[in-house]
């Protein structure tokens, strides 16, 4: 009944997309990107600057992910370094008779830097199986929005958990210590996610870990004011210099209109300059 | 891990550390239940029969009758640093605080019993020492995997032990938060423990790297539990 | 007291019903008490940590020796059943403030059968009020007959409320069979001499200052 996985082989040559980005600050420069090294079919879009800010549009594969592609991200944020990193589409993973799409990300984030992790849904249509692994390394005295954002179909067309399997790890270490751990493999043709389904049969999922100095405490409360009808959220504070945050919503539109609430509220809280720039970067929100 | 032995004398010292009185501060938690209560409406037995289904058995498979595996073969292997280490692990997967500090608190009070119950366990006070020192985390499973280790209970034993304790906090907690009788939670206890032989064999083939579990709902849940207006546990 | 007892602080139990004026006591206690002696406080709220709060803000105590423990809906299982939750309390204030000398420990609000384990608490006072109505004491129930010290609150009140302190004192006796107990208004200071008068010689003596 418990399958771990259901992994099984393909045939497919899948396609080997990465990214090595390194965010480095220089006096009266700003943040630059310093070091890149992207491999098609990822593409990094032309960078925004503004207030000491490197903004990159890290744009998806058109096509989206099939069995056996992978991608790989790797980005490290240098010490007083400001960076963001957009993705405005939607990234599908398509539909698979066999096989398994895997991305894997790690982000380092060095002291006194900001990182802002701001991406479009991941869209699970129909047979889909994915398998994610994120790994964040933040220093103590560095800010980080790290968001992500699902949807479990082609909701519009009335698709929504008939994907086969979405295997996430999330690792988040704090001055090398684990502070966040997430290790699941849902599948819904298993009874998976049925507490998501029972709310919100066609809903969206969004997940915020932030990361700062700041006390935090105080939010918890008014994060919990944002709940609607359409979006429910919950907050919680990590053992340490950061807090969680879970959103599920009945919709696209919905989650979309909570998770701006939320940016705009941790924004404020971590008394930084965050560009405006990046709402124009992040079209999807728009 | 050790083997199953025919000898019982295990069973007296583990019915006392798995009765309800035995002092850990259980009574005080719903682990996560009163909200879950409140935000599905759920009124009867029959209620608390579909959380164990969907959620109380699914989380011991998958998640924590795994990592009480994991845990107990660490303390075999006198590998204190992988208890340690499963112990952070643990601390960093039970994302809504509320519930972190429920399972630490609650081991807590079992491992400051045990430590003077069993004055004489080098185990107990390796752990304790951790604790002290800050290196251990002190979360309840952990406490829970030493405790069935020192007695020698047999595996299965231990894994169905700790499964009864979670569903019986479960149903302890629904008398108060669901206002059912106590005839009707121990209807939906025993259904839980008809199952719960299923969640348990289950729990024995997920490895470290796929353990786990995913309720966003219910860890919505949980968190709001922590600002709700009013309420009747801590967690 | 216990040999093994005589190296921790001494711990003072305060119970009563909902609204008696345990928190008042205790704030009374730590005005006249927290110069003379290294204290730290413990509150049991069942859903909230207001007493605690209450304390932080009014009490001369710095607030690093005040500690709420939220009890969930069985304040009485906190103190008598399953009381490690308030020694993991203690255990974390003692850590702070390794010169404790007193643990004052104020209970939730229940009802006339809750009672600290004596492993607990090293003395408990119980406190109940006129307004409650002046047949309480002759209800009995184990903290009414056996607790160390009991206070009758808020005397001040007896006329509006139409309690007979005559037939409070004679109940109290009667059910006591020789236990001490106090008429006191703690609003107004009144029969407070009294109480610490109780607490310096039957249980700080052994305490050096």
């Amino acid at each position: 009944m418990y399958v771990s996985s259901t992994d099984s082989l393909s045939d497919r040559i899948g396609v080997l997309g990465g990214a090595r980005l390194l965010y480095t600050h220089a006096p009266l420069v700003g943040t630059r990107l310093t070091e890149q090294w992207v491999r098609p079919p990822l593409h990094l879009g032309k960078a925004y600057h503004e207030d000491g800010w490197e903004i990159s549009i890290l744009m998806s594969p058109t096509a989206g992910l099939l069995d056996n592609d992978l991608l790989e991200v790797e980005a490290t944020v240098a010490v007083g370094a400001n960076a963001a990193l957009i993705s405005p589409a939607a990234c599908r993973v398509h539909t698979m008779h066999a096989g398994c799409a895997t991305v894997r990300q790690h982000y380092t984030v060095e002291s006194g830097a900001v990182l802002d992790v701001w991406p479009a849904p991941l869209i699970l249509q129909k047979d889909a199986s994915i398998r994610q692994f994120t790994r964040l390394d933040v220093a103590a005295d560095a800010t980080v929005l790290l968001c992500e954002l699902v949807s479990p179909g082609r909701t519009a067309f009335g698709e929504a958990f008939e994907f086969s399997q979405w295997r996430s790890q999330l690792r988040i270490y704090r001055e090398g210590s684990l502070l966040a751990y997430e290790n699941f493999c849902c599948q819904p043709k298993h009874g998976d996610v049925a507490d998501w389904r029972t709310l919100y049969p066609c809903g969206s999922y969004a997940s915020f870990y932030f990361l700062s100095p700041e006390p935090l405490s105080d939010l918890i409360q008014v994060i919990h004011n944002l709940e609607t009808p359409d979006a429910l959220i919950g907050a919680s504070l990590l053992r340490e210099g950061g807090l969680g945050i879970k959103i599920l919503a009945l919709d696209g539109i919905s989650l979309r209109k909570t998770i701006f609430l939320v940016r705009n509220l941790l924004i404020s809280k971590s008394k930084l300059n965050f560009p405006q720039a990046l709402h124009r970067a992040q079209t999807y929100f728009n | 891990m050790n083997k199953s032995d025919q000898s019982a004398a295990w069973v007296p010292a583990l019915l006392q550390v798995s009765d309800p009185l035995f002092p850990t501060g259980a009574y005080a938690h719903s682990m996560g239940l009163e909200q879950w209560a409140a935000t599905c409406g759920y009124t009867s037995g029959d209620d608390l029969v579909k959380f164990f289904q969907r959620h109380a058995g699914p989380a011991l498979a998958r998640l924590e009758l795994p990592y009480l595996r994991f845990v107990r073969d660490a303390i075999v292997a006198e590998d204190w640093s992988a208890v340690l280490e499963l112990d952070t692990e643990i601390d960093a997967w039970k994302w809504a605080s509320e519930i972190r500090e429920a399972s630490i608190s609650q081991g807590r009070g079992r491992l400051r019993l045990l430590k003077k119950l069993w004055k004489s366990s080098p185990e107990i006070e390796t752990y304790a020492g951790a604790f002290a020192s800050g290196k251990a985390r002190g979360h309840h499973l952990v406490v829970a995997a030493l405790q069935f280790e020192l007695l020698k209970v047999p595996d299965e034993a231990g894994l169905m032990t700790y499964g009864y304790q979670s569903l019986a906090n479960y149903v302890s907690a629904s008398i108060k938060l669901l206002r059912i009788s106590p005839e009707s939670a121990q209807l939906a206890l025993a259904d839980g423990l008809e199952r719960l032989d299923g969640w348990v064999a289950a729990s024995k083939s997920v490895q470290r790297e796929s353990a786990g579990w995913f309720a966003p709902a219910f860890d919505i849940s949980s968190a709001r539990h922590a600002t709700a207006f009013s309420r009747l546990f801590i967690s | 007291m216990t040999e093994s007892n005589l190296s921790r602080p001494v711990r003072i139990g305060i119970g009563g019903p909902v609204g008696s004026g345990k928190t008042m006591l205790l704030l009374r206690l730590i005005e006249k008490l927290h110069q003379r002696y290294s204290l730290v406080a413990i509150t049991n709220d069942i859903y909230t940590k207001e007493d605690e709060q209450f304390l932080v803000k009014n009490s001369p105590l710095e607030a690093s020796r005040i500690l709420g423990v939220e009890t969930g809906g069985c304040p009485h299982t906190a103190i008598r059943d399953d009381t490690s939750m308030n020694e993991v309390a203690i255990e974390n204030l003692i850590t702070l403030h390794p010169d404790t000398q007193v643990v004052m420990m104020e209970s939730g609000g229940d009802n006339l059968s809750a009672t600290f384990s004596p492993d607990l608490v090293d003395a408990f006072i119980y406190v109940i009020d006129v307004a409650e109505g002046d047949k309480i004491p002759r209800k009995g129930g184990p903290a009414i007959q056996y607790s160390d010290l009991m206070l009758i609150n808020k005397t001040e009140l007896a006329p509006y409320v139409g309690a007979d302190l005559d037939v409070m004192a004679r109940d109290s006796k009667k059910q006591r069979e020789g236990r001490p107990f106090v008429f006191c208004d703690l609003k107004s200071y009144k029969g407070l001499d009294e109480i610490l008068t109780w607490l310096e010689e039957e249980c700080f003596f052994s305490i050096k200052t």
